[in-house]
């Protein structure tokens, strides 16, 4: 089974971890697409979400060492991990070097230069890590379909920061693996694998723990596929709620919750009726 | 039931699934409790400066402290009322009751109540709309004193307000512009049936409704409400799209019978919510497409959106709405000066526009953005407080 995969930018660890992980248990990953972090259309992004705090985050990043992860610390799962399986590589640029994985650095993965790559390439799968959203044209070009990891329980909570919402609604978070279609999180599901939340954690924890998740979600959905085994659930696209970035006041709120206990989460599969 | 209760107090229990809001905070709930006390100064000092007991309309960096508004001074009466009740600040209260008293003073024989600014000497044409403002103090003034003048201010107001209506529910004369009816009108019918939720005034709650109804039937597909704006064919600021949005919504709570004009508020409110979190952001004006005037922000509208859907959030619980109130509130806190260089005069206040040369109110700084940022603020930090007391209570 051939297989490409994203990244949304050249020290993604989450993409490093996919890539090393997928090769090692025999997966043949012959495409990567990463995106270039330098963009106008991305500045345009990130200032318009940012405003002017971009300038200070970005001086902070850059007194960091140049690295935008060194700032959250929920990196650490992710530091961890790797450390554990034995992945040295800290760019796309190195991992691809040691699995064999030609990189495309693309603007955009729906620009031409990315549709070229994958058709040139013809991946069964395209496995998602990163890059922003995509268009239908990348969507339809892998001949099983494109594969994400979700945060959150779906249908019910959709969109971003899924394990914060999911908290946030009193529902157990966890990976939601599914086929990405045009819609937002609304293509079909193959496994849900909820997230041990333990005592004392924090959200960062619960991101730092439910990054790792996805590359092992990933892993086990690949290692299905490749088995030949695909029995997918439709989802109900009227189901279920698109949720945004959450604000730090909200968030704040999370932790509070979680530090004090507070929280009495909805069974494992929780689904959130609607 | 107070007819005020958005403003003046904490929600009912039975337009809120929630109960009633906390009083015992956390400190992320106190959150910009600075910058809330420096509005009010702000808004304290802007009636100072008037030599009456009304609100001056605005700082201008080109005329300094212009003359006191009543149309707005009444709406700020709530605001003082919940603030010096919030945090122990009584003189707050009293002010309000004072500007109460002075709205009074301007009524006319036939109830309406001016339009314009305040001039000693000057009589000004009464305004339709001004007066649909003024309601909302006066009812709040009785709600909080129980003085009955306040009330039957409030309900003569009310009442040359449905003698003005013409047929089809519209007011062509007594406008802003004349011989247009605006969709923002809501925010007089609104006001009218909020005394009559005292007065029992069959009349004028018939009115209301007929006003609400011919303005819902302006409601276009795309949730845009025809009308919305000062002029009709020119884009709305968000500040008089949010009026009009806010009288549906609160309108609606009003009475079992008026569950019709939330569906109308909800659709506008939550095509408005999805354009803040996909484009991060909310443009100055829009037109009767959705296409934004986006190289400003129009502060003010920012302010009331975010009451609009914590209002929405008190009716379905959903903490979307919330998160998104909260995000446009912080797009307005960065724009009040606290400690200003130069013009100290406007410590505390909020322009009208980010930049301070867009569109709504060029380099002015009104006293309704003051006053509607301090309502979003402690609505907001309400609202936290009682998600933060009660984990996972919207599933």
């Amino acid at each position: 089974m051939k297989i490409a995969v994203t990244s949304g930018y050249s020290k993604s660890r989450h993409a490093i971890a996919l890539i090393a992980m997928l090769a090692k248990r025999g997966h043949d990953v012959g495409l990567c697409l990463n995106v270039r972090t330098l963009s106008v259309k991305r500045f345009r992004a990130y200032y318009r979400f940012y405003g002017r705090k971009l300038f200070s985050l970005a001086r902070r990043r850059m007194m960091s060492g140049g690295s935008a992860d060194a700032l959250h610390p929920e990196v650490r799962y992710m530091d961890a991990y790797l450390k554990e399986n034995g992945i040295q590589a800290r760019t796309i640029g190195a991992v691809s070097r040691e699995t064999g994985t030609r990189v495309v650095s693309v603007g955009s993965l729906n620009d031409e230069k990315s549709l070229a790559a994958v058709r040139s390439y013809g991946p069964d799968v395209i496995v998602y890590a990163g890059g922003g959203l995509l268009r239908a044209p990348l969507i339809a070009l892998p001949g099983i379909g494109v594969l994400n990891a979700h945060g959150g329980p779906l249908p019910a909570v959709r969109g971003m920061n899924a394990a914060e919402w999911a908290l946030m609604l009193g529902l157990r978070p966890g990976t939601h693996e599914h086929f990405i279609d045009t819609g937002v999180d609304t293509g079909p599901l193959l496994f849900f694998q909820p997230l041990a939340i333990g005592a004392g954690d924090v959200i960062a924890d619960v991101r730092g723990k439910a990054t790792v998740q996805a590359v092992e979600s990933h892993l086990r959905a690949v290692d299905l596929l490749a088995e030949g085994r695909r029995e997918l659930t439709a989802q109900d696209r009227s189901a279920g709620q698109q949720y945004f970035d959450m604000h730090p006041l909200l968030v704040d709120i999370l932790d509070d919750w979680l530090r004090n206990g507070r929280l009495n989460l909805a069974p494992e599969s929780g689904s959130r009726p609607t | 039931m107070k007819a005020s209760q958005d403003i003046n107090s904490t929600a009912p229990a039975s337009a809120n699934v929630w109960g009633d809001y906390p009083s015992v905070r956390s400190e992320t709930d106190r959150a910009n409790e600075v910058n809330l006390h420096a509005a009010a100064q702000w808004l304290w000092r802007s009636i100072d400066v008037t030599g009456v007991e009304g609100s001056a309309v605005c700082f201008s960096w080109y005329r300094g402290w212009m003359p006191a508004y009543p149309e707005t001074t009444g709406y700020i009466i709530p605001t003082f009322y919940r603030y010096g009740r919030q945090f122990s600040r009584p003189a707050y209260s009293e002010r309000a009751t004072r500007m109460a008293r002075w709205i009074m003073t301007l009524q006319t024989d036939e109830g309406a109540l001016p339009g314009s600014h305040y001039n000693e000497g000057i009589v000004r044409p009464p305004s339709v709309f001004n007066t649909g403002q003024m309601v909302i103090g006066l009812v709040a003034a009785y709600e909080e004193t129980g003085d009955e003048a306040f009330l039957t201010s409030a309900h003569r107001a009310a009442t040359w307000l449905a003698r003005e209506q013409d047929d089809d529910g519209a007011w062509t004369r007594h406008a802003y512009r004349r011989g247009f009816s605006p969709s923002y009108y809501t925010r007089v019918c609104w006001p009218m049936l909020m005394t009559t939720l005292h007065t029992s005034d069959g009349f004028v709650r018939e009115r209301a409704i007929r006003g609400l109804r011919g303005i819902a039937a302006r409601m276009c597909a795309n949730g845009v409400i025809g009308g919305w704006g000062f002029a009709d064919n020119r884009p709305a600021f968000t500040h008089t799209i949010a009026y009009t949005i806010r009288g549906f919504l609160e309108a609606s709570l009003l009475g079992e019978d008026l569950g019709e004009f939330r569906a109308v508020a909800e659709a506008s409110a939550m095509k408005l919510f999805r354009i803040l979190e996909i484009r991060k952001r909310l443009a100055g004006a829009y037109d009767d497409q959705w296409r934004g005037s986006s190289w400003y922000v129009c502060l003010t509208g920012n302010c009331q959106l975010a009451i609009c859907w914590m209002r929405l959030f008190d009716i379905n619980g959903d903490m979307r709405l919330v998160n998104a109130a909260c995000k446009a509130i912080d797009v307005v806190t960065p724009r009040q000066k606290l400690r200003p260089k130069v013009m100290r005069m406007i410590a505390g206040a909020i322009p009208g526009s980010a930049p301070l040369c867009g569109r709504y109110l060029t380099f002015r700084y009104p006293n309704w953005a003051a006053k509607f940022y301090m309502d979003a603020i402690m609505m907001r930090n309400d609202r936290l407080s009682f998600i933060r007391q009660h984990p996972g209570a919207s599933s």
